[in-house]
């Protein structure tokens, strides 16, 4: 099974195109994702990992780089585990 | 402009602008004073009639006040995204030579203001407007004396996207702008019950439209909210819902990035929507018929441009028709020339790109303002696109951006002997950049490193998606690119 790091990954070489795509790569300034791109990835992220990114969350500028995404959504996935 | 007074008057209470997310909000009633106050402080700062003005904005309350003021003084508002870059900024300045900048609160510019020394004012000065700032100038007595503007006179220059070197200002002229918004409005049914789900940047010509003097024609609100970002896709139920947004303004990727977030609704979305007001790109057929199905609305398909404003459209009352873009508007002519070009004349068209005589004489000749797309009305009227007389301009997202100047950027690039940027079918875009090149040397040259020469070299929204390395450039024997040959190697 792939990790959250994994699946972030493999999805956001999927959306950009950018292979490989690294734990320190920058959503803007490396893979160039802009707002539309980020919709994408949020709703295929969300139903991959079965979890809801939260208001505050729905803003690239929250991310510095692809492993603070992996992060919180490894955060919000435990969570809704716990509660499960 | 003492329509101004007029409409602002007719139902002071009724609300102009509403900042979702922040329920800030500026009523009918207030705009007045508020644009008054406003508009005496930059009197005093010795702003007069013609000169330029640059608004440094995001989406947000303050810039349709300061538009408004400019509008009262009789200057011309140059507006831009307030995260404008240096090189932009710097061009802009260099050919609008404004009198000053407008710009949002706390905004961190990327000149530095001593630096910049234009021929008639030394040093070039930002001011800044805050709502606070706004309220306090106001008062119930608080009058100005609006300058007269004739049909001719230039309200705005809009700076179209595209490369630094040549985003051209256009040029927005009273007479037409109203005329054409008059029109529009008029044929959509906006009343004051119409509010407009306005998601599209302030600078961009169709958020400058829906937020300014359209809406306000016809005494409508204009729900404002950040330029369109996952956050506000994903809140869209509350835009409909409790802002009670019920027209919408929008570009054909976010109705799909609607659509996408549609499962995470919590308040109900279909049958909300008058209409949506759709243009700037290419809208497919299946797009539409699922926005159109899931939403529980109708999506009236525009087509014009910032330089001619709408040539056809679609309103409630026009039957739908595949393929086409609408219907001539009501006081345009349109011409097809012999090589299929479209050519509009209509009391709608642009005064011409600012301080560029010559680029003008390529596009507006004796009237007639040349589109560059190609097309053809059929029996009924609708108006059809067919395809672009040039192929330099990708249109990605409704930005349109020059292949040409990728291609420049390409083969200044050590071991390019040879490229050629084509914009081709997008399932997210309508259209994306994709780049050919062919290598001085073959194997020298990775398409990793192009990538990274171009992401260094380039605006992130003309970053290719894709560059592929060919033997050679594939070319006529007058050197025009063999499109076909290059589009087959996608396949």
């Amino acid at each position: 099974m792939e990790s959250i790091d994994q699946g972030v990954r493999s999805t956001l070489q999927k959306i950009t195109g950018v292979s490989p795509v690294e734990p320190h790569s920058l959503l803007r300034e490396d893979l160039g994702i802009d707002s539309f791109q980020f919709v994408q990835l949020v709703v295929e992220l969300e139903n991959m990992l079965k979890v809801r990114i939260d208001d505050a969350h729905l803003n690239i500028n929250c991310y510095t780089d692809v492993a603070s995404l992996s992060d919180y959504l490894t955060e919000i996935s435990n969570k809704s585990e716990g509660i499960a | 402009m003492e329509t101004f007074d007029m409409i602002c008057l007719q139902h002071p209470d009724s609300v102009f602008i509403i900042e979702a997310y922040t329920d800030r909000t500026v009523t009918y009633g207030d705009l007045l004073p508020m644009v008054n106050g406003l508009a005496n402080r930059l009197h005093e700062q010795g702003i007069r009639k013609g000169e330029r003005v640059v608004l440094l904005f995001d989406n947000q309350l303050e810039y349709i006040v300061a538009h408004f003021a400019l509008l009262r003084l009789g200057a011309i508002a140059v507006p831009l995204a307030a995260d404008t870059g240096e090189d932009m900024l710097r061009h802009v300045l260099d050919q609008a030579k404004p009198f000053c900048l407008l710009g949002k609160d706390g905004l961190k510019l990327p000149i530095n203001m001593n630096d910049i020394h234009l021929k008639s004012y030394d040093p070039l000065h930002m001011l800044s407007v805050t709502e606070q700032h706004l309220r306090q100038e106001m008062s119930p007595d608080t009058v100005f004396a609006p300058v007269q503007l004739d049909d001719e006179d230039p309200i705005a220059i809009l700076y179209t996207s595209g490369t630094t070197g040549r985003s051209k200002g256009v040029v927005m002229k009273y007479g037409a702008v109203m005329a054409d918004f008059d029109d529009y409005g008029q044929d959509l049914g906006f009343d004051r019950t119409t509010r407009i789900i306005q998601m599209m940047p302030i600078h961009h010509a169709d958020g400058w439209c829906y937020s300014f003097l359209l809406p306000f024609r016809f005494g409508s609100s204009v729900l404002l909210t950040p330029a369109f970002q996952a956050s506000v896709g994903a809140n869209f139920d509350r835009l409909v819902g409790q802002y009670g947004g019920n027209v919408m303004i929008a570009v054909p990727s976010m109705l799909k990035s609607l659509l996408a977030f549609k499962p995470r609704y919590q308040e109900p979305v279909a049958g909300k929507l008058r209409y949506v007001l759709c243009g700037s790109a290419k809208l497919h057929h299946e797009l539409t018929a699922t926005f159109e199905e899931q939403f529980d609305t109708r999506i009236l398909e525009n087509y014009g441009s910032t330089e001619a404003l709408l040539i056809a459209y679609y309103t409630p009352d026009t039957p739908y028709r595949k393929g086409s873009v609408g219907i001539r508007a009501p006081r345009c002519e349109i011409r097809i020339a012999e090589d299929g070009e479209i050519a509009v004349r209509s009391p709608y068209l642009f005064g011409g790109y600012y301080r560029l005589p010559e680029v003008t004489a390529e596009v507006l000749k004796d009237g007639w303002y040349y589109t560059g797309d190609e097309g053809f009305v059929d029996e009924d009227g609708y108006l059809h696109l067919v395809g672009r007389k040039t192929q330099d301009v990708i249109n990605k997202a409704g930005k349109k951006i020059a292949a040409s100047v990728i291609d420049e950027v390409l083969l200044a690039c050590p071991g390019v002997a040879d490229a050629a940027t084509l914009g081709l079918p997008d399932a997210m875009y309508g259209e994306d950049v994709y780049c050919f090149v062919a290598a001085a040397a073959t194997g020298k040259l990775t398409e990793t490193e192009l990538m990274e020469y171009a992401k260094a070299n380039l605006p992130r929204e003309q970053w290719p998606k894709r560059i592929i390395i060919v033997e050679a450039i594939p070319r006529t024997a007058i050197g025009k690119v063999i499109r076909s040959v290059l589009t087959e190697i996608m396949r």
